[in-house]
């Protein structure tokens, strides 16, 4: 009977020191939060404002110059999502009659840009690319060239 | 060092009858042993003290359809007193079985049934030899060279039938009724992706637990078998998606070491410092993780806040935040940018202080120390047995890390220590992640101090491209240019097993070549599928809030755990 009395109060006491000890850790945490409530906000305000991406960022696709059709960045493509109908001229100059990048499918990692020799397909610094079709998110030559940025 | 040799040897002499062939190829030993005799093999292996090959790494299959014997049965070996490896290979008929070794190493027991899985190989004597990655009732063994990788190649099309281990999952007999099964996950928060467990519970104390994983299993070793060595490089990143660079880096070598290419030293030491800042990156995003399930919110904002300065140093980097794709065979795909440094050195010159903020909400905070102290405790040997990796088994207190023991990359370049813990409890795994922190940064400094100039791809005309530049101007460098980046590499035939230290534990690749440009076998060892085979372990006997410190503490990604 004494000893269940007397392991009650111990727990008893040890509770009670347990739920010190927790709001002490708990006002420790919140000075070092209160002392935040004065720093800098990292965060960016989205659509507001926009993240500046580093110049190496592998984006929306474009086309620097004109494609000679030579096929290296569908042979490259890990995710096989370009589509390229080569014509040759009558004059024997190659060019594609369709070139079309599945946006959806890419999977950005860059090796087109790095196979081609004539450094026409290159990996732009615009990431924000939606739309409501599918069929929409589907390049094609015209789109490429229209992409390429701005000479500053 | 140990003569690699010996193990061949002794083996020999022990089992003369047994051994078949005996190989030897960029430096690694493989014993061809007859099927009957694996299992005294691999008693002998791990229990001789001079030996003493107590890790079992890896148990894959290989398919070769044109073979009389089909299957070969491939077991990786590790000695942790030696630091070598062994390869043992057998091989199997479609209609033969082999016995198990479960019994001498409990990591089998997850990589036999993924062998069943994958091959439908049948081991006699498994204590629970059902499907792990796909469901219970799946037609077909995904990884035969005749199992069609696209879906329009299949003869069939089928809804999914209703998975038979769906529901009822624990052998009803011995149920009475203080006992309740309880089903957690796949959608679960803090199960860190789809992993479901079945638990059986006594009260609110679990007496057995049933890990259900394969819900983001999706063929990567299937699909890479289609594809060509560079190719699958960005399947890699998708592995361990929250340290794409390691996994790039531990490929890449796989592929250097079958293809014997020396990498530049300045490419080396750039690859280490990404890997180490994409270590911390991890590590930051497992503690922000870890602390949230455990109530822990604030830890969060902090973690994530400086995880994403590393972030978006590997960005300016490599031009991806979370699929890099950037290490190539052979080098890196460009060198670092103009001004990096500073980046990274004022990053380095600021972690000490938030890793201090980090330890003044946790390391001493009596809630915290409640919920992780004594909770998921495993034992040296057990996490040995266990074939555990990284953090999770230097929790326990086995000085164990790839980077010194088997290094790579020049990490005896750098001075580092390998921070252990005692107990083995989600404590001391905290503990350790967040010193391999301060080490890793420690890393970064001596590399960035030391970091040579030259070439960041090896000159080796097979593995690397021309130069853009060259490419307009020379026909020779023009043609070369479309051979590397048609065709790719092409190793000559053989196999490697490489691995690396992963923020996770030990990643390694074993490849087989057949000489052509597709690797004929991509297997992966990830770490986080051994460390989650031991999870039932480490949780009887505690309560369903501890799971979630437990999952936490071994730092789990499914998407390497399914592939």
């Amino acid at each position: 009977m004494v000893i269940s009395l007397l392991t009650g109060i111990w727990w008893f006491i040890r509770g009670i020191g347990l739920l010190v000890a927790s709001v002490f850790a708990l006002l420790k945490g919140l000075r070092l939060t209160f002392t935040k409530f004065f720093s800098r906000p990292v965060t960016i305000q989205y659509p507001e404002k926009k993240r500046e991406v580093s110049p190496r960022w592998r984006g929306i696709h474009y086309f620097e110059r004109d494609c000679v059709a030579c096929g290296l960045c569908v042979a490259i493509c890990p995710s096989q999502c370009i589509r390229l109908v080569a014509v040759e001229q009558d004059d024997g100059e190659r060019y594609p009659e369709t070139y079309e990048i599945n946006t959806v499918r890419c999977i950005y990692c860059g090796m087109c840009a790095e196979a081609c020799p004539v450094n026409a397909i290159k990996l732009g610094r615009n990431y924000e690319f939606v739309d409501y079709q599918r069929e929409a998110l589907v390049l094609d030559k015209e789109r490429l060239l229209a992409n390429a940025p701005e000479e500053v | 060092m140990w003569d690699t040799k010996v193990a061949p040897r002794k083996l020999k002499k022990q089992f003369p009858n047994a051994v078949l062939e005996t190989l030897s190829f960029r430096g690694e030993e493989t014993v061809q042993v007859k099927r009957e005799e694996i299992l005294p093999i691999c008693q002998y292996l791990a229990s001789d003290p001079d030996l003493s090959f107590d890790f079992l790494t890896d148990i894959c299959g290989v398919d070769y359809p044109d073979n009389e014997k089909r299957f070969e049965v491939v077991y990786h070996l590790y000695s942790m007193r030696r630091k070598t490896r062994l390869r043992l290979k057998t091989v199997v008929g479609e209609e033969e079985s082999l016995s198990t070794v479960e019994s001498v190493w409990k990591a089998a027991t997850w990589f036999e049934r993924e062998a069943y899985d994958m091959f439908g190989l049948s081991f006699d004597g498994h204590h629970d030899l059902r499907r792990l990655l796909t469901w219970d009732g799946y037609q077909g063994h995904p990884l035969r060279k005749d199992f069609p990788v696209r879906g329009e190649d299949f003869d069939r099309y089928e809804m999914p039938a209703e998975p038979l281990d769906a529901f009822s999952i624990m052998p009803e007999e011995d149920a009475d009724e203080r006992q309740m099964v309880l089903n957690m996950g796949p959608q679960h928060p803090a199960t860190h992706g789809v992993l479901r467990l079945v638990l059986k519970l006594d009260g609110e104390v679990i007496t057995d637990a049933v890990p259900y994983v394969g819900h983001l299993h999706r063929g990567v070793e299937k699909l890479a078998e289609g594809m060509s060595y560079t190719q699958a490089i960005t399947l890699t990143d998708r592995l361990d998606y929250t340290a794409g660079i390691c996994n790039n880096m531990s490929y890449c070598l796989a592929v250097e070491k079958l293809l014997d290419v020396e990498v530049p030293k300045r490419a080396q030491y750039i690859r280490v410092i990404m890997a180490e800042l994409q270590r911390i990156a991890a590590h930051l995003l497992w503690l922000a993780t870890h602390a949230l399930d455990m109530g822990a919110m604030t830890v969060l904002f902090y973690c994530f806040r400086d995880r994403e300065t590393v972030i978006d140093i590997l960005e300016d980097i490599t031009g991806a935040r979370l699929t890099p794709s950037f290490l190539r065979i052979g080098g890196l795909a460009a060198d670092l940018p103009e001004g990096i440094d500073k980046k990274i050195t004022a990053f380095l010159d600021d972690f000490p202080r938030l890793i201090k903020e980090y330890e003044t909400l946790l390391t001493k905070n009596i809630i915290w120390l409640k919920r992780t102290k004594g909770v998921g405790v495993i034992s040296p040997q057990e996490a040995i047995n266990w074939g555990l990796t990284g953090p999770v088994i230097r929790g326990s207190g086995v000085k164990w890390d790839i980077r010194k023991a088997i290094p790579y990359s020049s990490y005896d370049d750098f001075q580092f220590v390998i921070p252990t813990g005692e107990n083995g409890d989600v404590y001391d795994r905290y503990l350790v992640r967040l010193e391999e922190m301060r080490q890793s940064a420690r890393i970064v400094r001596q590399a960035l101090k030391k970091l040579p100039k030259g070439r960041i791809r090896t000159r080796d005309p097979r593995v690397t491209p021309p130069a853009k530049a060259d490419v307009e101007k020379e026909i020779h460098a023009l043609i070369r240019h479309f051979k590397v980046m048609s065709e790719g590499v092409s190793p000559p035939p053989g196999e490697v097993y490489c691995s690396i230290e992963n923020p996770k534990g030990e990643l390694g690749w074993y490849l087989v070549s057949d000489g052509t440009s597709k690797p004929y076998r991509y297997r992966v060892h990830t770490p986080s599928f051994v460390n989650v085979a031991a999870l039932p372990e480490m949780i009887k006997g505690h309560l369903v809030a501890d799971v979630v410190a437990v999952i936490g503490s071994i730092d789990i990604v499914l998407g390497e755990i399914d592939r």
